[in-house]
Formats: C-alpha cells, sequence, structure tokens
C-alpha cells in the first residue's frame, strides 16, 4: 500500500511530464514552427549540453545569490525575531518597516539599490534584493512560534528556575521551529525569485551573468532555444528547493509535529 | 499537623491589576505527609492560591512561608547535585509535556535543567517511571499517549527530584471517570509509600474526602477558606470506602459546606 502510493505519488507527475513533452516534440516538428519562435524539448536538451561551458557558471552565480540571500535571510530574521518576541515595543516599532519592505514591490526598489551600491558590485545588489524578498516570511513566521509558546510550559520552566538560555534551548526553539520551517520553504523560493528578478534590473552589462541575465540576453538575440535552455535550469532549481525545504521540514518534525504525521 | 509546616499562607490577598479580587484573608497550612484538598466553585480563585504557593505568582498582600526556603541550597562542586532534590512537584490541569521529546526526556527535564547529566539521572528518572507505571513507555513520544498515560507521565515528572510537596492542580479533571478514579487510587497508594505533602485542588467532593487527610472548603469573590473537615477515615481507601457510612456522612458535610459557601457569595460568583 506504501509502497504503491509512493509510485502514484512520483509515477504519476512524471508520466504527465513525459507525455507533455511529447506532445510538445510532436506538434513543433508537425506545424513546423522555426526555434526561434518555439524550439523542440530535445532542441532545448541538446543547447543545454551545447552551451554549458556557459550555462553552467551562470547556475552556479545565481545558486549563489539565492543560497547566501537565504542565509542571510535565516540569520536576520531568526535574530530580529528573536528581538521582537523579546520586547512589544521593538516589536511594534519595527514591524511596520518589515512591512514595507515585504510590499513594496522588489522591481520598484531594485534599482535604487543599483543606484546606492553600485555597478561595481552588481553581485552584492543582487544579492541585497535576493535578501529584502526571502526575510520577511522567516521573520515574520519566527517572530509568531516564539510568541506561540504554551503557558503551561513556560510555568514549568520558571517552577524550576531555567535560566533564559536553557529557556531559548529548550523550549523557545523546539516551540518556534515549526513556524520557522514554514517560513523557511517560502523565503526559500523567494530567494530564487528575488535573484531573478535582480538579474533582470540589473540589465546584460555584467561580467558573471547568471541565469536570467542569459535569458535576458538571448532574448535581445532572439536565442530562443537559450532561453529555454536558462529557464529550465531555473525551474529545476526552484522544484528541488521546494522538494529540499519538504523533506528537511519533515525529518525535523515527524516525530511530533501534526503538519508531518499523515494518517497512520 | 507537624509543628513546623511545609506551606504557611497567612492572611494572604491577590488583587489583579484590573481590580479584581481573586484571594482576600486566605490561610493555610500544610504539614509534612499530610494530603489537604482545596474545594472550591470554580473560579474561586484556588489555581491562584497553587500559583503563589508555587511561587508562579506573587500575593499582593500578607506571607508566604514555605520550609525549605532558609535551607542553603547545595553549594557548586558539592557532589550532592544528583541526590538533589526540588522541594516542590506541580502537575497542572494539562499534562503540559514537551511534544517534541519522549517521555524519558520529559521526566528527565527538571533535572537537566538542574545541570544533572542524563547518566547521574538514569536511576531516579526511571524510578518515577516504575512508580506511576509507564516502565515501557520510556521512547514514547506524548501525542503517542493516551490522555491518561500522559497524566502519569505528569506525575512521574512532578516526583522525580524527590520533592517534600506535591502540587496538583485539578489533575485528572479532563479524564474519562474510569481512568480517573484508577490515577487517584495510584496516586494514593503512592502517597502511602512516600509520604510527600500533597495540595490536591478539585470541585469534586467526593475526589476531595476520598484522596485526602484533611479537606478545606473556600468561597468564592473574594475566595478564602471558610471550612475545614478532617477526614478520619482508614488510610487505606478502596471501592468499598465510597460505600461506607463514615464517608458519605464526610461527603455530606463537605457539600453542604460548599452549598453555604457559594451562597454567601454573590450571584456573580456563582457563574464564573
Amino acid at each position: 500500500m506504501n509502497e504503491r502510493s509512493l509510485w502514484i505519488r512520483i509515477g504519476a507527475p512524471a508520466l504527465v511530464g513525459a507525455l507533455l513533452l511529447a506532445a510538445w516534440e510532436a506538434w513543433v516538428r508537425y506545424a513546423e514552427l522555426p526555434k526561434y519562435i518555439l524550439p523542440t524539448p530535445s532542441e532545448v536538451a541538446s543547447t543545454i549540453v551545447a552551451q554549458w561551458a556557459a550555462l553552467g557558471p551562470a547556475w552556479m552565480v545565481t545558486l549563489k545569490t539565492m543560497l547566501v540571500a537565504l542565509a542571510a535571510a535565516v540569520v536576520l530574521g531568526v535574530a530580529l525575531a528573536a528581538l521582537f518576541a523579546s520586547s512589544r515595543i521593538v516589536e511594534t516599532s519595527l514591524f511596520p518597516y518589515a512591512v514595507m519592505l515585504q510590499v513594496t514591490p522588489l522591481v520598484a526598489v531594485a534599482p535604487f539599490i543599483v543606484i546606492w551600491i553600485g555597478w561595481e558590485r552588481v553581485w552584492l545588489t543582487q544579492l541585497v534584493c535576493a535578501w529584502i524578498v526571502a526575510f520577511f516570511p522567516i521573520l515574520s513566521n519566527t517572530t509568531m512560534g516564539l510568541r506561540s509558546v504554551d503557558p503551561g510550559l513556560r510555568d514549568l520552566f520558571s517552577l524550576y528556575d531555567a535560566s533564559r538560555w536553557q529557556r531559548l534551548r529548550l523550549l523557545l526553539a523546539p516551540s518556534a521551529l515549526p513556524y520557522f520551517l514554514s517560513g523557511l520553504k517560502i523565503s526559500a523560493n523567494l530567494a530564487l525569485v528575488g535573484a531573478v528578478v535582480a538579474e533582470f534590473v540589473t540589465g546584460t552589462q555584467v561580467d558573471n551573468p547568471g541565469l536570467a541575465s542569459t535569458i535576458f540576453t538571448s532574448q535581445l538575440n532572439s536565442d530562443t532555444p537559450l532561453m529555454f535552455a536558462a529557464l529550465s535550469l531555473i525551474s529545476l532549481t526552484g522544484i528541488v528547493t521546494f522538494f529540499a525545504m519538504e523533506g528537511l521540514s519533515h525529518l525535523l518534525l515527524r516525530r511530533w509535529h501534526e503538519s508531518a504525521i499523515g494518517e497512520r | 499537623m507537624a509543628a513546623t509546616p511545609l506551606v504557611e499562607l497567612a492572611n494572604v490577598g491577590k488583587t489583579y491589576q484590573r481590580g479584581a479580587v481573586a484571594l482576600a484573608g486566605f490561610d493555610l497550612r500544610i504539614g509534612a505527609g499530610e494530603f489537604v484538598s482545596l474545594l472550591g466553585p470554580s473560579g474561586c480563585g484556588k489555581s491562584t492560591a497553587l500559583r503563589m504557593i508555587a511561587g508562579l505568582s506573587q500575593p499582593t498582600s500578607g506571607t508566604i512561608r514555605r520550609a525549605w526556603d532558609h535551607q542553603a541550597s547545595p553549594s557548586a562542586g558539592t557532589d550532592c547535585r544528583v541526590h538533589w532534590s526540588h522541594p516542590l512537584g506541580c502537575v497542572f490541569q494539562e499534562p503540559t509535556l514537551l511534544p517534541w521529546t519522549s517521555v524519558w526526556n520529559n521526566v528527565y527535564l527538571p533535572l537537566r535543567l538542574r545541570g544533572v547529566s542524563k547518566a547521574a539521572s538514569k536511576g531516579q528518572v526511571d524510578e518515577a517511571l516504575t512508580l506511576v507505571g509507564l516502565q515501557g513507555f520510556e521512547q514514547a513520544y506524548p501525542r503517542e499517549l493516551s490522555g491518561g498515560m500522559k497524566m502519569r507521565a505528569s506525575v512521574a515528572r512532578a516526583l522525580v527530584t524527590r520533592p517534600q510537596l506535591l502540587l496538583l492542580d485539578e489533575p485528572f479533571a479532563a479524564l474519562d471517570e474510569i481512568t480517573r478514579l484508577r490515577l487517584n487510587d495510584d496516586l494514593l497508594s503512592l502517597w502511602r509509600e512516600r509520604r510527600w505533602g500533597a495540595l490536591f485542588i478539585t470541585h469534586s467532593v467526593f475526589e476531595s474526602v476520598y484522596l485526602s487527610t484533611r479537606v478545606l472548603v473556600m468561597s468564592s469573590r473574594p475566595g478564602r477558606v471558610v471550612e475545614e473537615i478532617v477526614v478520619d477515615l482508614p488510610e487505606v481507601r478502596t471501592a468499598e470506602t465510597r460505600t461506607s457510612v463514615r464517608y458519605n456522612d464526610l461527603c455530606r458535610r463537605a457539600s453542604l459546606a460548599l452549598e453555604r459557601a457559594t451562597a454567601d457569595a454573590p450571584s456573580a460568583g456563582r457563574s464564573a
């Protein structure tokens, strides 16, 4: 039963994907569409292989922006959440600005960041852009998690004179973990979105182009297969990130948290 | 009653910030080895009294004296930490277990917060688990246990430090009748064996008489003790105790006292 449902969960979407790709391939060949309008999946695949010398490093650039931005979002988001949770007045004073950072569309803010950080530090600009969008879900979820500690457990820790450090490590951190992880899931994919948007904003004049810069440049050259090649690597990154976060969350919560416990 | 009580509350009052008076002129003494029940309608300040004894809440007037307040705590470096006993154990209305860790680690928590290593705690933790009949469930997580077993784990955690006084705040109220009777019997036989002082909070007349050596009936708003009933039943209590004349007589007295206490209070207090 379990093994069968696993096969369905992996097999069914794989089958749908294969059918869609086959239909796409067949239709483009039948309609004889030129490849600058729509290349076939096989052309995209061969472009990835042929252009790997450019695509591989570009992938690394985007991946690096995304991962460093995510790491910064985790560190600063958790630190600020701890500050918010320990003082209402700090939270009340700063939270509206954190919200402002979140609700202002990145594309509108990015040009300012480009000017302030400067063209000579393009990667840093991209990093800051990706960080801005990735930061908020971690901050707000972790803050909520730190505030949702069971009051009975708080009493228990007071009864036994727990130190601040013991409270943090043995009570607050585990209580906030499920909230943090659901923030992390959102942030991880937002970090990718942020990295891609930032590359579009910084445009073509960069020394180390990422995948989105590659799309931008190849659009100017009407190199549609290369655009598709870069796009498929971006999608792949997003999918892998999503499942990695699901897996991490399941691994950490499976023994105790309702969200990770399926029907038994 | 023992000459020096474990805990003594004298003329204690508690007024909340918004002006609600939870307790006024509240007196209570618990001697070593006594099993005292605090019986009262809901909202009469029973839990407030318990929280103040536990040090989780401060009185706004009056004094609380605890026998262990003047005892020197073991100095760092002495090797008595393993057998150091936190003088208080507390069982709340809910099991309040850490959901993310095993039963064993939950029971180990009070010792862990004292800095006692796992290896040094093993004997004490295993003993507490055996006392409450949870041997074999050490590695289970709280969500895998039934309501009654969760409460057992909670009792084991309260007993692991070998306390002098055990505070129980309507601990089994949320459980079904059969489980509750069973846990009460187990609690009593543990008490006969170990003889910690106990303060048991309840709104059940029958439960209070069955368990205690003394029942204190409280009035509400403001809460204070209005009647004391000494329970002179034999110490070993069984299902037969519940049918005995003396038991039923004491229950009737407690019921009447409770009725008087509620009737005195303003009607708002009754529905609280």
